[in-house]
């Protein structure tokens, strides 16, 4: 059924994009994640940050 | 440990330490083995796992569409988990009463919510080539549409409330409703798509095995490892915002104004801040 | 209504406490009729916009009946969630609930089957309207009972608890629909599809669909009694 619709070619293009999409995300939100870490962490005394 | 807020930390350049942040130790260490983890995976994934055609392939013949599979499972699967982690959570405050369940579950919700857009985001590839359309209102791809909206509603409802009991208190029987929906939306769209099925379109569920069930079943692993990675630094942040938001809004508000009208002012402002102690 | 209370049995109190908040939202819609001089004009008003956006040829909507008639009765539920615990939130009523000690519970049914009965009036005017305008022609008049009641059930049990945890919020009014339209997104599959199954004379669908509203309803109201008194507690 998919091989009706799609050339090698055309089905790489649909495989990078959605690998490509998923790791940018991905790593984008950690990065935001870990921002808005430092962001309020250093706002925090060190006292209150157990993890350390 | 370090009260100097600007200190420069252990390490250097891209793992360079900074004191304020959500990392420790465990979390870098762990970062690095999901990272060498998923370079593995992506190789398994892309290059050394074969094209679903020829003699081994599954009845739908997808081709190297199959690969697609590989990255939308584990996402999904990271996704349920995800939710699953933020109704464990409400149950868990709503019967303990604890502050660090009410914060799990609230951290698990966010991340979860990316890992659900990822998985419409990647089925939604997956259909354009299965159905030649962008969306077609499948049962899976409709339910979980709705699961995210409900769980966008759970983010919305805790950004509205200011007091951090009544917020846990509400956000706790949100998610544990939002969790109970999941089968009932789920049985009444596939009820609803049931009666207009046509013939049978091509199901993301082929037969697999060797070489792309092992990628498949990595993956999921790293999936799992992305979510529990994720999670530290979500938990430690919301933990931070927390124990930041129990210090009183006033001096939060004053605090993030300063932050902004100059970076450089931080110093100055993380110093004073050391002097009044948290009520927790 | 605030009197002590020395308690027989728990369902006793819980059904007693129940016809007591009843009897007061009804009373006061009576006093007020906000739902019938604005809730009501609104829903029927819904349906003629319906028409406008759709077309002017009766095929469309009488196709589309079915759907049309849970959409505007899900825009009503909304209005008249707004409108049953803006009442409550102002002059501190949710305190005086509360300190009444009056059965959580029965607090949270009486508040639903009050939602239930303004919701069912609007059913009646809104059936009467699509058969107007639309030209629909209603068949199977048990399952269409049966289906308004089980929906009406299930959209008053979510919307009581939506509209209490979202009670005292200021952006109460744009936060509910984003948390209950989601929630109740099976009642409207549900409905819909067992009111097409009525005008369309093909019962045995519908009354598949009934069971699912009816399993639907009965879940949310046994959410309703045990979520009720922590939420109320709070605060």
């Amino acid at each position: 059924m998919a091989m009706l619709l799609a050339t090698e070619s055309n089905e790489w293009a649909y495989v990078a994009s959605a690998y490509g999409l998923v790791i940018i995300v991905l790593v984008a939100y950690a990065a935001w994640t870990i921002a808005r870490g430092r962001r309020v962490g250093r706002q925090l005394p060190s006292e209150d940050r157990r993890w350390m | 440990m370090n009260t100097d807020t600007k200190g420069p930390g252990s390490g250097a350049g891209l793992f360079r330490v900074y004191p304020g942040g959500t990392a420790s130790r465990g979390s870098r260490t762990f970062g690095i083995v999901l990272a060498i983890a998923t370079a593995v995976f992506l190789a398994f994934a892309l290059l050394w796992s074969p094209p679903d055609s020829g003699a081994n392939a599954s009845e739908n013949q997808m081709g190297e569409m199959v690969r697609i599979m590989y990255i939308h499972v584990p996402v999904a699967n990271a996704c349920y988990l995800a939710f699953f982690v933020t109704a464990l959570g409400s149950v868990m405050y709503l019967w303990k009463k604890t502050d660090g369940w009410d914060l799990l579950a609230a951290a698990s919700a966010e991340v979860g919510v990316v890992f659900t857009v990822l998985t419409l985001a990647t089925g939604s590839i997956w259909g354009h080539i299965a159905w030649g359309t962008w969306w077609e209102w499948d049962a899976r791809l409709t339910s979980t549409l709705l699961m995210l909206v409900v769980y966008l509603g759970y983010l919305a409802l805790r950004r509205a409330i200011l007091d951090p009991v009544v917020r846990a208190q509400r956000a706790a029987i949100v998610g544990l409703i939002a969790f109970a929906n999941v089968p009932i939306v789920h049985y009444s769209v596939t009820w609803w798509r049931g009666l207009h099925q046509q013939a049978t379109i091509s199901r993301f569920d082929p037969t697999i095995d060797g070489l792309k069930l092992f990628s498949l079943l990595f993956g999921m692993l790293v999936g799992v490892g992305f979510y529990v990675w994720l999670m530290m630094h979500r938990f430690r942040l919301e933990y931070a915002e927390a124990k930041l938001e129990s210090k009183g809004l006033d001096v939060a508000l004053a605090e993030r104004r300063a932050e902004a009208m100059a970076d450089t002012a931080v110093d100055t402002t993380g110093g004073t801040l050391i002097g009044p102690k948290g009520t927790n | 209504m605030t009197e002590p209370l020395v308690t027989p049995s728990r369902s006793g109190t819980m059904l007693r406490d129940a016809a007591l908040v009843l009897g007061k939202d009804l009373r006061l819609e009576l006093r007020s009729r906000v739902i019938i001089n604005q809730v009501l004009p609104f829903a029927v008003l819904v349906l003629v916009l319906f028409a406008f956006a759709l077309d002017p040829d009766r095929r469309i909507l009488t196709q589309a009946t079915p759907g049309l008639f849970w959409l505007a009765v899900l825009f009503s539920t909304l209005l008249a969630l707004q409108r049953s615990f803006g009442v409550e939130a102002a002059d501190g009523v949710t305190d005086a609930l509360r300190l009444s000690g009056l059965d959580p519970a029965g607090i949270f049914l009486g508040k639903a089957a009050g939602i239930a009965v303004h919701l069912l009036a609007l059913e009646v005017v809104l059936g009467l309207g699509v058969t107007l305008f639309y030209g629909a022609t209603p068949h199977g008049p048990v399952l269409l009972v049966a289906t308004c009641v089980a929906a009406t059930a299930g959209l008053a049990a979510v919307g009581t608890l939506y509209g209490v945890l979202s009670a005292g919020m200021r952006v109460r009014d744009t936060l509910l629909p984003l948390l209950m339209l989601p929630v109740v997104a099976p009642v409207l599959i549900a409905a819909t599809q067992a009111f097409a199954a009525a005008y369309d004379k093909t019962s045995g669908e519908g009354w598949r669909w009934f069971g699912l509203l009816a399993v639907f309803g009965l879940l949310y109201l046994a959410i309703g009694i045990f979520a009720f008194e922590p939420l109320l507690e709070e605060s």
